[in-house]
């Protein structure tokens, strides 16, 4: 019996893991006959981060400020655990928990006096939560300090306490590196890959730093005034160490190094620029030291062995470099 | 209900963890000292506490100071969310629009008792001080009279304010046109006196101490009733455009 039961909640929890937590379905805003999001459709699920990508002005805003009930909807429809947005507001909001642009709080208040604003506002949190969120983004030591001496990186992270507070199944993020250090963009994007695969929480993140997107989303939805462009899987499979992948190498003579590589035969060569002493080649990973020591021994200086990266950020410039002059 | 109380509290909160909340209260402190002192000087006696104070909490005293305190510590309450930007914040919980505002306005409203109550003590610990304890059951009627009356006219204009702020989303503008509409209502209504529409102008209403005895009302044939239900239309009409307009505007 007991472990029917056992078996009953595993099945349930392996069936969460695919629900679809959020649902655009044709959403599209006009204002002043404009159509600033035009028929937009995607879906986010749980234990999903899905990123929201387009340049400055695509509509990234425009469309979570609808799907948190802030704007109207001109058409289509929003789903939030099932709930509609614009029918039953009340029961699809109180899943989600975001961040709009930028975390604003009271700056004459404490961090926590914030947060309690938000828990009378929520059926249930307890102070124990409250705890917990805090240790979450490691701001214990400063909710009881004023909002208002707080860093950026500090609010961002009281932001999305804030946001995770009543235990949402969506968590939306609208540019939420925005202002932060290098080593606050690696903590953020822990945390979230952290709560997205503990909390099995389905997260949207709106940026235009499609190399950001690529370390943290495991789909990224492109838009372009207010218009769909493309939706793409990203993997995330360590798999990269092993297969091959492309380089770019500084050297001191071109034609030497290009002739040693061949003979080498372990490297495709993909371009070469001999002005610039620069030339392009896909190897395995576990090639690269046998390539160096090659060319080293066919006495080829070396300055500069550089991967090349970026395969989304060259194609996400060629789908709106294409809308745009067309 | 008591989510709805939660709000309130939420709102109150908001109001009082800020240290310029006090400047209202200290200034009404201030007034009843100096109100208390400059009736003294100028040889006024007083039978009692109770006595003084009907006169320092009437209308024609407290009542130019108090509307405008609350006038100015209210206007902001929502446009400074606006500002902020906590207004985001505040709308995307499980709570209608409706239920946001509504908590505003009766954190408003419990503002407004406050302060009455304080001048109210204020008034007789000064009168207290310089006249003695007491007073006769017409001193007590005229106080509680004028309390009433007073949460009257502040609400009015506070109901006022809240619409405007709503609708400019601007505090500064807000205090302008509302302490504009205190000062120049009175003198409008009265240059527009000999016309029979000027009792429906908000503004010849919103005194009810001018049915007190022994007053004139501003313009013959005006009742309490009437002006009662004018102001009720009035209030019913601010907080509608309120609502309408809050429910409505989309966020950015
Ligand atoms: N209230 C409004 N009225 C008219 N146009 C608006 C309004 N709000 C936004 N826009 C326009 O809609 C477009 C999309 O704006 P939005 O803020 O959604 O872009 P975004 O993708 O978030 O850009 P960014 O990366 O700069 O944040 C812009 O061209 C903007 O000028
Ligand atoms: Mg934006």
């Amino acid at each position: 019996m007991v472990d029917m039961n056992k078996r009953n909640s595993a099945a349930e929890a392996r069936s969460d893991r695919n629900e679809t937590v959020l649902q655009l379905d044709n959403v599209s805003k006009i204002i002043g006959g404009k159509k600033l999001v035009n028929g937009l459709s995607f879906e986010v699920k749980s234990g999903e981060i899905v990123g929201l990508l387009g340049p400055n002005g695509a509509g990234k805003t425009t469309t979570i400020r609808m799907i948190v009930g802030l704007i109207g909807m001109s058409e289509g429809d929003v789903r939030i655990g099932g709930s509609s947005v614009s029918k039953s507001f009340e029961a699809a909001i109180r899943h989600i928990g975001a961040i709009i642009e930028n975390p604003e709080f009271y700056p004459y208040m404490t961090g926590l006096d914030n947060l309690k604003q938000f828990q009378r506002m929520t059926e249930g949190v307890s102070e124990e939560r409250i705890r917990e969120v805090t240790a979450l983004v490691g701001l214990q030591d400063a909710m009881n300090k004023k909002v208002k001496a707080y860093s950026l990186g500090m609010r961002q992270r009281l932001g999305i306490a804030q946001a995770l507070l009543h235990k949402p199944k969506v968590l939306i993020l609208d540019e939420p590196t925005n202002g932060l250090d290098p080593a606050g963009i690696r903590e953020m994007r822990d945390y979230l890959k952290l709560i997205a695969d503990k909390e099995r929480i389905g997260i949207l993140v709106s940026s235009h730093m499609l190399s950001e997107m690529e370390l943290m989303c495991s789909r990224v939805v492109v838009i372009q005034e207010g218009k769909l462009i493309a939706v793409r899987s990203i993997n995330h499979n360590g798999s990269e160490e092993k297969s091959s992948m492309s380089l770019s190498l500084e050297v001191t003579d071109v034609e030497l190094a290009s002739r040693t590589l061949a003979a080498l035969n372990k490297a495709e060569l993909l371009s070469k620029d001999a002005d610039r002493g620069m030339l392009a080649v896909k190897v395995k990973h576990e090639d690269i030291p046998s390539l160096v020591k090659a060319l080293t021994d066919a006495g080829v200086g070396l300055y500069r062995l550089e991967e090349i990266k970026s395969s989304l950020e060259d194609e996400f410039m060629k789908w709106t470099g294409a809308n745009r002059s067309a | 209900m008591r989510s709805f109380s939660r709000l309130v509290l939420n709102e109150w909160l908001k109001l009082f963890k800020r240290s310029s909340i006090l400047v209202p209260y200290v200034i009404l402190a201030a007034y009843a000292a100096i109100f208390g002192y400059a009736v003294f000087k100028m040889g006024s006696e007083f039978g009692s506490g109770a006595e003084f104070a009907a006169l320092a909490i009437g209308m024609s005293s407290a009542g130019q100071v108090l509307p405008l305190l609350a006038i100015i510590t209210m206007a902001g309450m929502v446009s400074k969310e606006y500002r902020m930007g906590t207004i985001k914040l505040l709308l995307i919980r499980a709570h209608s629009r409706n239920k946001i505002l509504a908590s505003k306005y009766t954190a408003a409203l419990l503002f407004i008792i406050s302060l009455i109550l304080f001048t109210a003590v204020a008034v007789l610990v000064t009168g207290t001080v310089v006249y003695g304890w007491g007073g006769e059951a017409a001193h007590w009627n005229e106080i509680g009279r004028s309390m009433l009356f007073m949460f009257i006219y502040t609400t009015v204009y506070v109901t006022l304010t809240f619409m405007i702020d709503i609708l400019t989303k601007s505090s500064g503008v807000t205090v302008g046109i509302a302490l504009f509409c205190v000062m120049m209502g009175g003198l409008a209504t009265l240059l527009l006196s000999k016309y029979s529409f000027a009792k429906f102008i908000l503004f010849a209403n919103t005194d009810l101490s001018q049915f007190n005895a022994g007053n004139e009302p501003m313009i013959p044939g005006m009742t309490l009733p009437f002006s009662v239900s004018v102001l009720i239309v009035y209030v019913a009409l601010f907080l509608l455009a309120s609502f309408v307009t809050f429910r409505k505007r989309d966020v950015s």
